[in-house]
C-alpha cells in the first residue's frame, strides 16, 4: 500500500513541481526581456 | 558515385601512408580481448560458449568506435570539413565514401581479432569461417553505417571522441542483439539462426537509408 | 511589448495553456475519484493501482520522443525554428515520463513479484528510450548553439525513433521468456480497471500537453532574450 502512495507522491510532486518551475522560468524570462527592451529605448 | 570512388580512395590511400588507424584500432581489439579473457573466472574456459560472442563483438564496437573517431580527423584538423560540404556531389555520396573505407579497416581488424580470440577463448571459429566472416561483415556493415554518420556529427562537437561513443550506443543494441546472436548460433549449432540475421540485414538497411539521406544535413556549412 | 510570441506555434502554445490548465485540474480530480474507488485485486491488492500512473508515463514518454523526432524532421526540412523549439521543449518533457515510467516500475515490480526488473520488451525498450534521450540532450549541449546543433539534434532524433520498433524486435526476439508481469496481471485483473486506466491515461496526456506548451514558450522567450542580450553587450562594446 505504502509502495502506492510513494508511487504516486513521486509522480504528483514530480510533474507539480516541474511545472511550478517552468512557471517561474516563465515569469523571470518574460521580465527579463520586457526590461532588455526598456535598456534599448533608453 | 565517382565520389564515393573518391572519398573512398583518399581515405584509403591516406590511411596507407599514415598508418596509423588500423594498427591502433588492431592493437585496441586484440587488448580488449585479452582483458575479457583475463576477466573470466580464473583460467576456467567452462560455460565459455555462453558469454563469448558477446565478448568478441565487445572488441569489435571498441575497435570500431576507436576507428571511427578518427575518420573524420583528419579534415577536422586540417580544416576540410568546409571543403567537404561545399563539394558539388550528393553527400550521401561522400558518406558511402567515408563508410566504405571505415567498413575495410574494420573488417580487417575483425579478421584479425577473430583469429586472436579463438586461440584464447579456445572457440572454434575455423569450422564455420565462412558464414562467420559474413556475420561479421553483416556487423560490421551496421556499426559503420550508424558509426560514419555519428562520427560526422561529433567531429563537430565538444569532446568529439567521448561523443561518438555516447550517440553510438543507444541505438546500437539492436545490432549487437542480431550479431552476438547469429555468432552464438553459429558456434553452437552451426547456423545463425534467421531471426539475428533477419535482424541485422533490417539494421543495416535502415541505417544504410537513413544515414545515407540524413548526411546531407550532418555535413552543412 | 516583445515578449510577443513570434512564432505560430508559440502563439498556439500560449493560447492552448489556460485551458489545457483547467482541463488538468479537473481531470486530475476526476482520475483520482475514480482511482481511488477502483475495486482491490484478488491478487495484488491496492498496489496494481500503480499501472495507472506507470502506463500512461510510458505513453507521454514515447509521445514525447516521436514529437522530437517529428519536430526535428519538419525543422529539417521547413527550416522553421518553431520546429526546433518543439523538438527541444519536447525532449526535455518527455524524459521527464520516461524517468517517472522507469521509476514506478522497478517500485511496483519489487513490491509485487520481489524483482525490481525482468527483461521484458516493453521495460528495456523503454530503458533503452531514456538513454536515448539523455544522448540527445548531451548532444545539444555539447554542440555550439546555433542551426548546427539545431540540424544534428534533428538528425539523431530521427535515428532514436527509427530505433524504436527496431530495438522491440530486437528484445522480444531474444530477451527471453520473462513476460511483462502487467499481463500476467491483466488475465487476473477485474473489469473494474476500464475507466480508471483511461481516466489516468487522458489526465497524464494533458499534463504532458500543459508541461510541454509552458516549455515550448519558455524556448521561444529564452531565444529572444539572448538574443536581445547579445544585441545589448554588441551596442555596449560599440
Amino acid at each position: 500500500m505504502s509502495y502506492v502512495i510513494a508511487s504516486y507522491a513521486i509522480v504528483l510532486g514530480s510533474l507539480i513541481v516541474y511545472g511550478i518551475f517552468l512557471r517561474r522560468s516563465r515569469r523571470l524570462l518574460r521580465k527579463a526581456l520586457k526590461e532588455g527592451r526598456n535598456r534599448d529605448r533608453s | 558515385m565517382n565520389a564515393l570512388r573518391a572519398v573512398l580512395w583518399k581515405d584509403l590511400l591516406s590511411e596507407w601512408r599514415s598508418r596509423d588507424r588500423l594498427p591502433a584500432m588492431l592493437v585496441f581489439a586484440l587488448l580488449t580481448v585479452v582483458v575479457l579473457r583475463f576477466s573470466q573466472p580464473s583460467g576456467s574456459l567452462a560455460g565459455n560458449s555462453a558469454t563469448a560472442p558477446g565478448l568478441l563483438w565487445v572488441a569489435y564496437v571498441f575497435a570500431a568506435v576507436l576507428g571511427m573517431n578518427r575518420a573524420f580527423a583528419l579534415e577536422l584538423e586540417n580544416d576540410a570539413l568546409a571543403g567537404l560540404a561545399l563539394a558539388p556531389v550528393d553527400r550521401g555520396w561522400i558518406f558511402l565514401g567515408k563508410a566504405a573505407a571505415n567498413l575495410l579497416l574494420l573488417a580487417l581488424a575483425q579478421v584479425t581479432t577473430a583469429l586472436f580470440f579463438a586461440i584464447l577463448f579456445d572457440v572454434d571459429l575455423l569450422s564455420v569461417a565462412g558464414p562467420f566472416l559474413g556475420v561479421a561483415l553483416l556487423g560490421a556493415l551496421g556499426l559503420t553505417a550508424a558509426g560514419t554518420l555519428f562520427a560526422g556529427i561529433s567531429v563537430r562537437t565538444r569532446y568529439h571522441e567521448v561523443m561518438l561513443p555516447l550517440l553510438l550506443f543507444p541505438l546500437l543494441v539492436p545490432l549487437l542483439v542480431g550479431a552476438v546472436q547469429a555468432t552464438a548460433g553459429l558456434l553452437g549449432e552451426g547456423r545463425a539462426g534467421t531471426g539475428a540475421l533477419q535482424l541485422l540485414v533490417v539494421y543495416d538497411g535502415v541505417f544504410l537509408i537513413a544515414s545515407f539521406l540524413l548526411f546531407e544535413y550532418v555535413l552543412d556549412e | 511589448m516583445n515578449d510577443r510570441a513570434d512564432t505560430s506555434l508559440e502563439r498556439m502554445a500560449r493560447a492552448a495553456q489556460g485551458p489545457a490548465g483547467a482541463l488538468l485540474l479537473l481531470l486530475t480530480a476526476v482520475a483520482g475519484f475514480v482511482i481511488v474507488r477502483a475495486p482491490a485485486d484478488v491478487v495484488q491488492g491496492v498496489l496494481y493501482k500503480i499501472l495507472f500512473v506507470h502506463a500512461p508515463a510510458a505513453f507521454a514518454a514515447y509521445l514525447g520522443f516521436l514529437l522530437t523526432a517529428v519536430g526535428g524532421a519538419l525543422y529539417l526540412w521547413r527550416n522553421d525554428e518553431q520546429w526546433d523549439r518543439l523538438a527541444v521543449a519536447s525532449a526535455e518533457v518527455g524524459l521527464l515520463f520516461c524517468t517517472l515510467n522507469i521509476v514506478t516500475g522497478p517500485i511496483w515490480a519489487k513490491a509485487a513479484w520481489g524483482k525490481p526488473w525482468v527483461w521484458d520488451p516493453r521495460l528495456v525498450v523503454t530503458a533503452l528510450l531514456w538513454v536515448t534521450y539523455l544522448a540527445y540532450g548531451l548532444l545539444r549541449s555539447f554542440s555550439e548553439p546555433g542551426p548546427r546543433a539545431a540540424r544534428f539534434a534533428a538528425v539523431y532524433g530521427i535515428a532514436g525513433v527509427l530505433l524504436i520498433p527496431l530495438n522491440y524486435f530486437a528484445i522480444d526476439l531474444f530477451g527471453g521468456r520473462a513476460q511483462h508481469p502487467e499481463n500476467l496481471q491483466r488475465a487476473s485483473l477485474g473489469v473494474g480497471i476500464a475507466l480508471p486506466f483511461l481516466a489516468g491515461m487522458l489526465a497524464m496526456l494533458v499534463a504532458f500537453l500543459y508541461l510541454l506548451a509552458l516549455r515550448l514558450e519558455i524556448e521561444g522567450l529564452r531565444v529572444r532574450r539572448d538574443r536581445i542580450d547579445h544585441e545589448n553587450a554588441l551596442e555596449d562594446s560599440a
